[in-house]
């Protein structure tokens, strides 16, 4: 149960605080409701990371930049546009921060997967360093010594994804998210997998077919989504991979 | 804390503490139009305000992220203009449009609705439809079908504008009820002639030639008469009634299936502060009961405690606790600690009658009801025969079965269960109940409370939507019992995951369906067989499953001989199950049993080559003929024959088929193919349905009616609008009788001390049983006006002799046929003040033997992804034939919320459980409901018929749209790939599983 409230005024008294064991608070939409155990949140509002800038080759997108203000942004690529449309309705658009869903979602998170696809990178405060968002097993641990100030996404990042749903605005049964840099290097996202987004990185161009079935297999084990077979998912997810690759990598 | 919080353009400085959600803070300071959907995950949307002028969801923000912030609520919005010498701003446009266009049923997300309607307003007064669509789509409502929201905000922004949008009830062509031939394509052809056509909120109606067109009030797009206070925001549900002292009721439920309560401890839980009372078993009597909220007696077994020492289901009820928050009522919950033996659990139904399977009740007081029997776990069993079934399949040339399943729904009203009761001066209980039954509810629980029924008073304020899941005596004793225990104020609430795991829902069934048929097409006999599952309690277990067959099997008789004597068996094991009850929900039992006919129908016609169409036609009941059932099945009572006196059927066949496109769609496969999409392929199909009209010699409503001084009249009724908008008709048909206008009109529903004995709002009955009862109470309060009004005009005129039997009621008068007048007022003076003073006033009860069924032609086109299975649905159309439409703007809201409610059982609503009963759906998350932005075009088409059994010659409309969509969905994925379900929901997995079947 939420004892303290504290709304930061600069950056160094919010990361006094998180040292101290406060937990930085986005939106509120998650925790708002889920605070057993927590005593005490660090509101970041008031930091100005709201903020979302291009230079030559990245958007940076501030921690606390609502889904809305993504939304409406012309520098968002439009695939992550329709994401955000299927995924999060308007009044959660108006009020979800990048920083809160990144630490919250589950693996049927078509965002979630698209972030990782288009290979974001995570600048936590005060170390400054860049992180890409696959290295991290768990966001939500970044909050210990800091907090998520921003993520980047390179310009060109190539990312298209298909689901099925058993309507449209229905969760993603299955979600496949493809995303090609400017490196070539392609991602994988599958989603509807597990409690988690699975990203398949390196995946080698000739092989993306092999590479995912392969994984797909290798991984029946940790297979839970509960609406969908592992067979269905299966099958399907290549489907979609095959329909996004027929469509946009001739 | 304490700080200022910027609510409606004013600082208030509130006290709240950290963790405090701005919606608890909002409505413990009177803000009560933000409403509580109990999701708490921002997924239902209800508690939206507008924060810095955009709508979020005041249960997902901590009240203390938005100071500095700009909070705006409904009720910064407007007034009712009509304040007395006080001047006010009236209702703002978007409300009006709201009121006008009939956006609000059941009310409880209309605050919401409205702004999100202003947000979008505030920047663009050019919206289109999509973007309205957009705006609405963060709050979920479950009466509307979102088709009359989308035209309020669509008027609204005409209003806005400056325009003058066209009347409701006037069309540009100026003839409202004359059916169009042209399809709504066709009249949207045009960017501005479909601006003014979208913002119309009227379906097409087709008038049939016996109906009187002298009427006034009757098919007239009135108003919802409680519309100005739901648009507001007023406090008007029963968690608006609660005050600050109210303690917070929590129960502890089961996390077993099946389980003897060895021991419970509630020491720790009762040391902690604020806890006001712990009840367990051992605290309260043990009386057993029925919580199905039915008239006496009730058609099914009694088989459930208040708290008993056994749990049946995980979601159960161990312990109930009354405390100062909910917060402490929560933590009171986590330190009780229950001792389980755990037994073993049945889930699946086909193993309930197994032998040795374990006994669910076993209790020695269980009481039986019929052909009810613990021993074999069976909650009821049905066996009808009508005619010989035997002979009709040797009769046949072919023979068509198969196996189908539907699934456990739930009815997510967004309003959750929620009771309020308290010891009144006189030390009568006061329940205030969101309840569709308040009558049942208080005969029920006087014998559960150890309270006469004069000691227990029952309130039903608007409810939040029921459809069937408030006809349910569900939470009601466990503040009652608290109130008895403490002497407070006791307040509860479901969540909204306490109405997944512990409410009820409708009945899964694994159905076997046989049909006889001969080459031209002829039904010889038809059998069904329904394994139903009616979870721990048998609640609504006979009459919900009797449904199954009654009207689901009643439609197809056959033709020629078996027109006369038809050949039906409809057999049915309803059994006990280690899950959560299943009850009443909108269409009782009869959506159960129109998937696998209506599926089987569609498969016949298809392989014997038949007119899909032609081929139901040929078999359906007709006009005079009698329901089959009637003289086999009476839910439990003696069965009485019923003639089916009017039957629109081929006419909305008709209707339907040109609206849907039939003729050029059905079996093309050109059509089917989508350019440049492959793997896409269209479908189309239909369903045609019927439902009954109340039950016959049992519901009862009656009404009161009372003048006043200036000519107005109260009218007191015991039924219960859920949202329907009776309410309003009821009025309709009063007003008609007495010659007012609507507002004259002052309905009140409905209150155990105050309003006359209603069964409640159930059974598609209360237009046809409360509306009967209105029209006798008017009727008798007409003539003893007549009367008086002739010995007035004599007084006047003593020259004249007036005959009060030649006088009309009419435009607030009482008029001779020679112009002669006086006015209602001057009778209401009269009568109440100088000559031969009394009260003018009547009763009126209305109780019919017969149950006339509407009937519906259901149409759906869909596509599907042969290579995924899934399915989109594009459009549905039903045409009904439901009697006379007394207000054809609430009876469309009615089709249209059905039909979305029905989309939901078709596509996607299932309720799932492990092998130990654990629920999979527990939020609107997993169980997804149709938002604003994904339901398809919706078209209702009216083909009435005028029901001689009834003073206005209605029928119901409100259950029907529930029955016929899943299968016209499945017929459509039939025809658009060949997939032939037999289950549903239509699941993408479902569908994708028939395609690989036909590839084998």
């Amino acid at each position: 149960m939420i004892q303290e409230y504290y709304r930061a005024a600069a950056k160094s008294d919010a990361l006094n605080k998180v040292k101290a064991g406060y937990i930085p608070i986005g939106g509120g939409t998650y925790l708002s409701q889920h605070q057993e155990g927590i005593s005490t949140v660090v509101d970041l509002q008031d930091l100005g990371l709201n903020e979302i800038k291009a230079d030559a080759g990245t958007i940076v997108i501030g921690a606390s930049t609502t889904f809305r203000e993504l939304f409406e942004n012309d520098l968002i690529p439009v695939s992550l546009k329709m994401a955000i449309q299927q995924e999060l309705k308007i009044n959660l658009r108006n009020l979800v921060t990048v920083a809160g869903h990144l630490c919250i979602t589950d693996g049927f998170s078509i965002i979630q997967g698209w972030l990782y696809a288009a290979g974001v990178k995570i600048h936590i405060y005060p170390e400054g360093e860049s992180i890409p968002l696959q290295a991290i097993s768990n966001p939500k641990e970044l909050a210990k010594e800091g907090f998520i100030e921003s993520i980047s996404i390179e310009k060109n990042t190539d990312v298209h994804w298909n689901t099925i749903s058993r309507t449209p605005d229905d969760i993603s049964l299955v979600g496949v998210i493809l995303g090609q840099q400017q490196d070539q290097n392609i991602r994988v996202v599958l989603a509807g997998f597990n409690e988690h987004v699975n990203v398949l990185s390196p995946i080698n161009k000739g092989r993306i077919m092999e590479q995912v079935k392969d994984f797909l297999l290798n991984a029946h084990s940790q297979y839970s989504n509960k609406f969908i077979s592992y067979n269905y998912y299966f099958k399907n997810s290549i489907t979609l991979l095959e329909r996004i690759l027929k469509d946009n990598f001739k | 804390m304490k700080a200022n919080l910027n609510i409606n353009n004013s600082q208030k400085e509130l006290e709240f503490s950290a963790g405090e959600t701005l919606l608890k803070v909002l409505r413990a300071n009177g803000f009560l139009g933000v409403k509580d959907g109990g999701c708490r995950l921002g997924e239902c949307g209800a508690c939206a305000v507008l924060l810095d002028n955009r709508p979020i969801n005041s249960c997902t923000i901590l009240a203390a992220q938005t100071i500095g912030h700009s909070i705006v609520t409904i009720e910064s919005m407007g007034d009712n203009p009509h304040q007395g010498w006080q001047k006010t701003k009236g209702l703002s446009l978007i409300q009006q449009a709201f009121v006008e266009s009939g956006a609000i049923q059941c009310g409880y997300c209309t605050p919401a609705m409205v702004l999100s309607i202003k947000s979008l307003l505030d920047t663009t007064l050019y919206p289109s439809e999509d973007e309205i669509r957009n705006a609405l789509a963060g709050v979920l409502c479950r009466c509307t079908g979102y088709v009359k929201p989308v035209q309020a905000g669509l008027r609204a922004a005409q209003y806005m504008r400056g325009e003058q949008p066209v009347p409701i009830g006037e069309s540009p062509s100026g003839d409202i009820f004359s059916l169009n031939s042209d399809s709504p394509k066709d009249l949207n052809s045009s960017d501005h002639l479909s601006e003014t056509i979208s913002t119309q909120v009227l379906p097409k109606i087709q008038i049939a030639t016996l109906i009187d067109k002298k009427t006034t009030k009757i098919g007239k797009p009135s108003k919802k008469v409680d519309a100005q206070k739901l648009v507001q925001g007023k406090p008007a549900f029963v968690a608006d009634f609660a005050g600050r002292d109210v303690l917070i009721a929590k129960v502890l439920f089961s996390t077993q299936a099946h389980a003897i309560i060895k021991n419970i401890d509630v020491s720790e839980a009762q040391k902690l502060p604020g806890v006001a009372c712990i009840l367990t078993h051992k605290d309260i009597p043990r009386v057993i009961y029925s919580s199905a909220g039915q008239s006496d007696p009730i058609p099914g077994p009694l088989d459930a405690f208040s708290l008993d020492h056994k749990v049946r289901f995980v979601g159960d009820r161990i312990a109930f606790v009354a405390a100062e928050t909910e917060e402490i009522a929560n933590q009171a919950l986590k330190l009780i600690k229950v001792d389980y033996e755990t037994l073993p659990a049945i889930i699946n139904s086909s193993d309930a009658m197994k032998e040795g399977a374990p006994i669910i009740h076993d209790e020695p007081e269980f009481v039986n009801f019929a052909d009810s029997n613990p021993s074999k776990n069976l909650a009821a069993e049905i066996r009808i025969d009508i005619g010989d079934v035997n002979q009709g399949f040797s009769e046949a040339d072919f023979i068509f079965e198969e196996d189908y399943e539907v699934p456990k729904v739930q009815q997510a009203h967004i309003e959750p269960h929620v009771v309020l009761t308290y010891w009144d001066p006189d030390d009568r209980l006061v329940i205030q109940s969101s309840t569709q039954v308040p009558f049942h509810a208080r005969r029920i629980l006087a014998p559960i409370l150890g309270l006469p029924v004069k000691r227990i008073r029952v309130i039903k304020p608007r409810i939040g939507g029921g459809f069937g899941g408030k006809q349910e005596v569900l939470i009601e004793d466990v503040a009652a019992h608290l109130t008895i225990a403490t002497g407070k104020p006791v307040l509860y609430e479901y969540s909204r995951e306490d109405e997944f795991v512990s409410s009820r829902s409708r009945h899964p069934m694994k159905i076997h369906l046989k049909t006889g048929v001969k080459k031209d097409g002829t039904i010889t006999a038809n059998e069904m067989y329904a394994l139903s599952d009616t979870g721990a309690y048998g609640c609504h277990a006979l009459t919900v499953t009797g449904n199954t067959g009654h009207k689901g099997m009643a439609l197809y008789v056959g033709d020629g001989k078996y027109r006369q004597n038809p050949n039906i068996r409809f057999y049915a094991d309803v059994v006990y199950t280690n899950t959560p009850p299943a009850g009443a929900f909108r269409g009782y039992g009869v959506p159960q049993g129109y998937w696998p006919v209506e599926r089987q129908m569609e498969r016949i016609a298809r392989e014997l080559n038949l007119d899909a169409l032609e081929f139901r036609l040929k078999n359906a009941l007709r006009e005079g003929e009698l329901h089959p059932f009637s003289t086999a099945w009476s839910e439990g009572r003696e069965p009485k024959p019923e003639y089916i006196l009017t039957v629109g059927l081929t006419e909305c066949v008709q209707q339907g088929k040109a609206a849907i496109g039939w003729d050029q769609k059905y079996n093309n496969a050109a059509w089917r193919q989508i350019e440049g999409k492959p793997h896409l392929r269209r479908g189309i199909g239909v369903a045609l349905v019927m439902q009954g009209t109340a039950i016959p010699y049992l519901d009862m409503g009656a009404a009161s009616i009372k003048m006043n001084d200036d000519g107005s009249f109260n009218l007191l009724v015991g039924a219960t609008d859920l949202g329907t908008g009776s309410d309003t008709v009821l009025a309709q048909m009063a007003a008609e009788v007495l010659g007012v206008e609507i507002d004259d009109i002052i309905v009140y529903s409905s209150d155990t001390d105050f309003t006359p004995f209603d069964v409640g709002a159930y059974a598609s009955s209360t237009t046809y049983i409360s509306g009967g009862a209105v029209i006798r109470a008017a009727d008798q309060v007409a003539d003893t006006i007549k009367k008086r009004a002739a010995l007035m005009m004599e007084e006047r005129h003593p020259e004249l002799e007036i005959d009060a039997n030649d006088l009309e009621l009419f435009d607030g008068k009482v008029i001779a046929s020679n112009g002669q007048f006086v006015t209602l007022r001057d009778v209401a003076i009269d009568s109440l003040h100088h000559q031969n003073q009394e009260q003018i006033m009547a009763v009126g009860s209305f109780m019919s033997p017969t149950s006339p069924p509407p009937f519906a032609a259901q149409f759906a086109q869909v596509v599907v992804d042969i290579e995924t299975g899934q399915v989109r649905v594009e459009k549905l159309v039903m045409a009904v034939d439901s009697g006379v439409i007394v207000n054809p703007v609430t009876a469309a809201g009615q089709v249209e919320g059905g039909m979305v409610q029905a989309l939901g059982y078709a596509v996607c609503e299932e309720m799932v459980y492990d092998e130990k009963g654990n629920a999979r759906e527990k939020d609107l998350v997993d169980y997804h409901i149709f938002r604003a932005d994904e339901v398809p075009e919706l078209e209702t088409i009216f083909v009435q018929t005028y029901e001689p059994t009834h003073p206005f010659g209605l029928k119901a409309v409100a259950e029907i749209p529930m029955n016929g969509v899943a299968p016209a969905v499945g017929n459509a994925i039939l025809d658009a790939c060949g997939a032939s379900l037999s289950i549903i929901p239509a699941t993408p997995e479902r569908v994708w599983n028939e395609l690989q079947k036909m590839k084998l």
